[in-house]
């Protein structure tokens, strides 16, 4: 007795190796007919469907188990159920009528609010059976339901009559943008070009609304969702990065700065208490302000070429006061008219 | 009392702080900074209102400085 057919044949007794190997050839031939028998997921089979799917697993799960059962007559089987279960299927495409003794047919519950009692009894459902799906539903009161149908499946479908279903936006005249069905443009830092070609946008566009998020690399995305409208939803690796803030941010604190300077040195300056209240006070609304808006600077983009570097702007300033002072003969006189207007 | 041009450039100063604060919350696409640079903008037109009465008093007090 080989190890072939121990795997293959019905023996008396059976090694761990060759029950493995059972296995593997019986999931193989399993995901092979499951495949050929259509796309239909199990929660939505119908009766028998559920039927045929047990019936198989049952047939595949013998050879594993069992020993003296050959390999090859369950696999057999195995592709019987399935090719029978696909011709119904096929069948049902070209005779309604088999379809409906195949896959049987759907059944009013309820018709405009009115109980059908012989049909529930019919379907072997319980009132406590229809009640729980309305609730299920949000329709919890019978005159509310327009019409409730056992579908083939097994769910039951509700519809509410129209005086109490929702209001739609066509409803309210409200107009409605056609947003298409999103898609990813963007997925685990790579453009995917297919979508994005099938979007109508351009990787061009794309690229731009990308720098305006402060994004400068596709890599930094992990996923960006587009909508047909030209939404676009972009969610970077690294959620903790800072905001996007404007380029010309780091002139205008230099501005804000100088101006909190200059209103210190006013409120010093005067001698009117009620002006130097004010100086001060707005003084300090500035620097509120500044506050607000420097920590948002302490990046590393804070010294990125192109900023307006704030010291430059003093230094150039503080030349030019100086350059005014020593023009001969100038200083005096701005000095007295400054003494003169001051107080 | 500063020369009253002074406080004038100063408050053109924040009068255009004042308008940047409020463009760059139009440009932005991120709500967070959006609303930042909204209240800021809010803040400074907020502090600058005293500042333009102290101007307007400087006028009246001193008609020489006016149209500076």
């Amino acid at each position: 007795m080989t190890f072939w057919q121990e795997v293959f044949y019905s023996v008396p007794a059976i090694s761990p190796a060759a029950v493995i190997l059972r296995g593997l050839f019986t999931y193989v031939w399993l995901l092979a007919f499951v495949r050929l028998m259509g796309q239909r997921e199990l929660g939505r089979l119908t009766v028998f469907d559920g039927v045929v799917a047990i019936t198989v697993g049952t047939i595949a799960a013998f050879p594993v188990t069992q020993p003296q059962v050959s390999l090859l007559m369950p696999l057999l089987g195995i592709a019987a159920w399935s090719l029978a279960h696909l011709g119904t299927s096929v069948a049902g495409n070209y005779w309604p009528a088999w379809r409906r003794v195949a896959a049987g047919e759907p059944v009013v519950l309820v018709k405009d609010g009115k109980l059908l009692e012989e049909n529930l009894s019919a379907s072997r459902l319980t009132m406590d059976d229809l009640m729980s799906e309305l609730r299920l539903r949000g329709v919890p009161r019978l005159q509310d339901v327009e019409f409730a149908v056992l579908e083939p499946r097994g769910r039951i479908s509700v519809f509410r009559r129209a005086e109490t279903q929702p209001a739609s936006r066509a409803d309210l005249k409200l107009p409605a943008e056609h947003t298409g069905l999103p898609t990813f443009v963007i997925l685990d830092g790579r453009i995917l070009y297919d979508n994005l070609k099938d979007s109508g946008f351009s990787e061009a566009w794309l690229k731009d609304r990308l720098r305006r998020e402060n994004i400068k690399d596709v890599r930094e995305v992990k996923a960006a969702q587009l909508d047909a409208a030209g939404s676009l939803y972009v969610d970077r690796y690294d959620d903790d990065l800072p905001a996007p803030r404007s380029r010309r941010e780091p002139a205008l604190v230099a501005r804000l700065k100088r101006a909190a300077a200059e209103l210190q040195q006013f409120a010093l300056d005067t001698q009117d208490q009620g002006a130097r209240k004010t100086y001060t006070a707005t003084a300090r609304q500035v620097r509120d302000v500044l506050e607000r808006l420097e920590p948002r600077l302490e990046t590393p983009e804070q010294t990125a070429a192109g900023w307006l570097d704030p010291t430059v702007e003093q230094k150039r300033e503080q030349g030019a006061q100086s350059a005014e002072r020593w023009v001969p003969g100038d200083r005096p006189r701005r000095h007295r008219g400054g003494r003169k207007r001051g107080g | 009392m500063p020369v009253g041009s002074k406080v004038k450039q100063c408050l053109a100063n924040l009068e255009s702080a004042q308008a940047d604060l409020e463009s760059f919350a139009l440009e932005t696409n991120d709500q967070a900074a959006k609303q930042l640079y909204a209240q800021c903008a809010q803040q400074v037109k907020g502090a600058i209102e005293p500042l333009k009465q102290r101007v307007r008093q400087i006028e009246h007090e001193e008609p020489q400085y006016r149209g500076y």
